[in-house]
Order: structure tokens, then sequence, then C-alpha cells
């Protein structure tokens, strides 16, 4: 089976903070291979979730970003409904870890995990 | 009028026969109409069936469900759900790899249906002996969920192999339900409401799927990790127990395997075009067999609801009988929902009614 695919770009933006993240962390695992996807899928109490998380596949019709060296990609699906998306990383008392802020979101529930 | 006559599953009829005769039914009341039937599944039973024409159509899409998984050493359809086993349908999966097919659409039907939950240990088994993979504690992982008591993570077979061994090919899981793997209302939980498992059973089930979790969540690598459930492995076994509980939990073991988890409806949807189908119809008509809570939250009802709602195309339903209220129905997008006179939801007595709707919305 051939392994080559068609990507195209998308506009979900890595901050160099979250970017600093991922590379430690591939560092740590020593991976190389890794790009960070985040998703949309339906569900949640507003109807919509976010996945991130590393994989090490291209699928068809993935949108992939490369930010000094760390790809974002995107499935076709989701490309829309992130456009404008910024993934940061935050490390504070209020907040630890990787945050999603979507302008297209035009609601979220109380959790913050689903969104519309 | 262009009349779009959508099919929802839980018939014991095929859902695409249903959409025919109901297409039928429509055109002998109103026939200058152009009626185009579609069949809709949710990944349960009748998945295969009503994505034939979706494969026809596309030869390097592949679609699979539970319920058509061989036999397994507990037999299909076991009313010992404790003791049935995902095996056969890892061997399945493996099989389904060896194909050129580039998406591989797996329906992930109700655990008493396909007689497992063991949260997709036995899968993992199956998969790993088609591609030759070790697996160290393979007793225990093939005795159903009533032998994961105790699993852990060197028990397992190299998931990351596995993983990779799936390729550039986009699998997805489909299910019916988002009810979660674990907790209060996860899959142990519901077997034991709906009388499928004794309680103390059912608390010992959902002990077992836990430490498949836990050993799921030990053995993963940085590949697949939910980057947004915090750190920790308790924050990543938190993250499997809110997975879909569809296919007896399989989805532990698939997410662990990096398959993707959508709805099956949208998954058929999607392929199908049933957004381009609604934009390009004057009515929609949907024919269920109950309009209850279920359908109303991510039935088929939901679904064309939510799309007919953004390109402002009228959706009538017609029901064996409906326990939604007018207002429930309408903020979903539903024009009119119209009930069998004596409440049957067999397809037959259902489809009678459709011809009446026919002569009301036919213009």
């Amino acid at each position: 089976m051939s392994e080559t695919t068609e990507t195209t770009t998308h506009g979900v933006t890595l901050t160099d903070v979250a970017a600093a993240k991922v590379r430690s962390l591939l560092e740590q695992e020593g991976r190389d291979d890794l790009r960070l996807r985040l998703a949309v899928q339906p569900g949640g109490c507003s109807g919509l979730i976010y996945q991130l998380y590393f994989d090490e596949r291209l699928l068809d019709g993935d949108a992939v970003r490369d930010f000094d060296g760390v790809e974002v990609v995107l499935d076709k699906m989701s490309v829309p409904y992130l456009e404008g998306a910024t993934i940061d990383f935050a490390d504070t008392i209020e907040k630890q870890g990787f945050t999603i802020d979507n302008p297209n979101a035009g609601s979220s529930c109380a959790c913050g995990d689903s969104f519309s | 009028m262009r009349i779009l006559l959508v099919a929802g599953s839980g018939w014991r009829a095929a859902a695409p026969e249903v959409a025919r005769a109901a297409a039928r039914a429509w055109s002998s009341a109103a026939p200058r109409d152009a009626v185009v039937a579609q069949a809709l599944a949710d990944g349960g039973p009748g998945f295969v069936e009503v994505a034939r024409p979706l494969m026809a159509a596309d030869p390097g899409l592949l679609v699979l469900e539970t319920a058509l998984a061989p036999e397994g050493p507990a037999g299909a359809g076991t009313t010992d759900l404790v003791a049935g086993t995902s095996l056969e349908l890892g061997r399945m999966l493996g099989a389904a790899l060896a194909t050129d097919a580039r998406t591989i659409a797996l329906g992930l039907g109700p655990a008493p249906v396909h007689g497992w939950a063991d949260g997709g240990a036995g899968l993992l088994v199956g998969l790993a002996e088609v591609l030759g993979v070790p697996v160290p504690g393979r007793d225990r992982l093939v005795a159903g969920g009533a032998g994961l008591g105790g699993v852990r993570a060197t028990d397992l077979p190299d998931v990351a192999r596995l993983r990779r061994a799936l390729g550039a090919r986009d699998v997805v899981g489909a299910y019916r339900s988002s009810d979660p793997v674990l907790g209060l209302a996860g899959l142990a939980a519901g077997l034991a409401e709906a009388r499928r498992l004794d309680p103390v059973v059912a608390q010992a089930l959902e002990h077992n799927l836990g430490d498949l979790a836990h050993a799921l969540a030990a053995l993963a690598g940085l590949a697949g990790r939910d980057l947004l459930a915090g750190s920790g492995p308790a924050a990543s076994v938190r993250a499997l127990g809110a997975l879909p509980g569809a296919g007896g939990g399989a989805a532990l073991v698939l997410h662990a395997l990096g398959v993707r988890l959508a709805p099956g409806l949208r998954v058929v949807a999607d392929r199908a075009g049933l957004d381009a189908a609604i934009n390009g119809s004057d009515v929609v008509v949907v024919v269920v067999p109950a309009v209850d809570g279920g359908e109303m939250h991510d039935g088929t009802v939901a679904l064309v609801g939510e799309l007919a709602l953004e390109v402002a195309v009228p959706v009538v339903v017609v029901a064996g009988h409906c326990v939604a209220g007018r207002r429930e129905w309408a903020a979903a997008g539903i024009s009119a929902v119209y009930e069998e006179p004596r409440r049957s939801a067999a397809a037959s007595d259902v489809l009678g009614v459709v011809p009446r709707v026919a002569r009301t919305w036919s213009r």
C-alpha cells in the first residue's frame, strides 16, 4: 500500500510556549516521528469536544502546518471548526497543561470540555 | 417536489429495505414527487447492510460490524457476557488490515448483541496473533471481562507495534451511544441496570475493566495520550474510562491502537453526503420505530434535524410512537411528527402512515 498522502495547511496556531513543551516531551521520549494532532469530535454536553494527542500517522486529507520543526496536523473534517484556533501551554496555579482557544466556539459547557 | 426519505435503524427489517418501502409508499400518494431513499445506521446491527452502497462507490472503504465477528469460544450472543471474548473481532480486524482498504469502519454494536464485555482485551490478542506479535498474558486476556482482574501492562502485547501496523489507514470505530466504558453510567452499570448482569458481577466487571484501563495507560507512550486530560496516570485512566462503552468496551483497546472513534450515524452520513442531500431537498421525511429520549439525543431524528436546521429544510418524522414533546422536537429542527394510530413500531404499520403524510406535505 502506498504511504504517500496529499496534505494541505490549516489555520491553527501553536504558541512558542506550547511548541517548546512539545519539543521537550518528544525529546524525553526520544521520538522524532510524532506530530501534534488536534481534532474535533461530536459529543459532550455542548455538542463538540477537542482531542489533542501525538500521532505518528498521516492520513489522507490531513492538513499540516509546521512550527519550527513541530508539526500540527488536523483531519479534514476538523479543519473548518478550528480555523483561527490557538494551542497554548499554561503552567500556573489556575491552569496547567495544554489549552485550546477557539474563536469559532459560540458557547461551552461548565466543565469546558465541550463547545458548540 | 424533491423528497429525501431517511430510514433510521432499530427495525426488524434492514434499514435500506425500510427506506425503499417508505419511498414507494410516498410515491403511491404523490407520484410526481422525486423521492430519494437513504438509510442510516448507528454502528449497531445492520451497519454493514446500510454501508454496502458506500463500499460499492468507494473500493477503498471496508465496513465491518461486531455482530458479524465469527463465534468465539463463548459463542456469539452468549448470555454470559463476562465470559465472552472479542478475540474473533481482533482476528477479523487483522484480516481487514491485509486488504487494500484505506478506510476501515468498524461498527461497535451493544454488548448483548455480540456477546462480550471485555474492553477489547480479546481483540488485542486476536489482532496480535494475526500480525505475529507475542502476547505474554494471552490466557488472561481471552477469558472475557471476568478474567481481567489484576491484568498488568506486562500481560499485553506490544501495543505500539500493533499501532504501527495500522499504518496510514483511517480506522474508525463507529459507536451508537457515547455512554462511557467506566463509571456510574458506564458499561457494567448499564448492563446491571438492564438486568443483563447481576449487580455483584457488574461491580466486579467494572473493577476488571478499570484494571485493563490502568494497564493500557501504563503502556501508552506519548503517542495517543490525551494531552487535554491533564498529566499523570490517573488523568490517563480517567480519559480512557470516558471513551464510549460500545462494542463491549472495545474502545479502550481501539483507542490505544490509534483507532478514531466517531458516532456511527455521522460516519454513514458523512460518507453518504447526507448534508448535501438534505440541502437539495424540499422536505426530509424520517421514518423511525420510535421518537424517544435516545432518538432525540443522538439518533437519526437528532442528526437529520440538526443538519436540516442549518439549511432551513423542513423535517417530518413518521414513527411508531413519540414520547418527546412538541417543544423538544421543534427545538431539534423537526416540523411535524406523525405517530402510527395504534402506536405500533412494526415497519409495515408505520409505513402505512406515509401516504397520508405525503398527501399533506406534497405540493
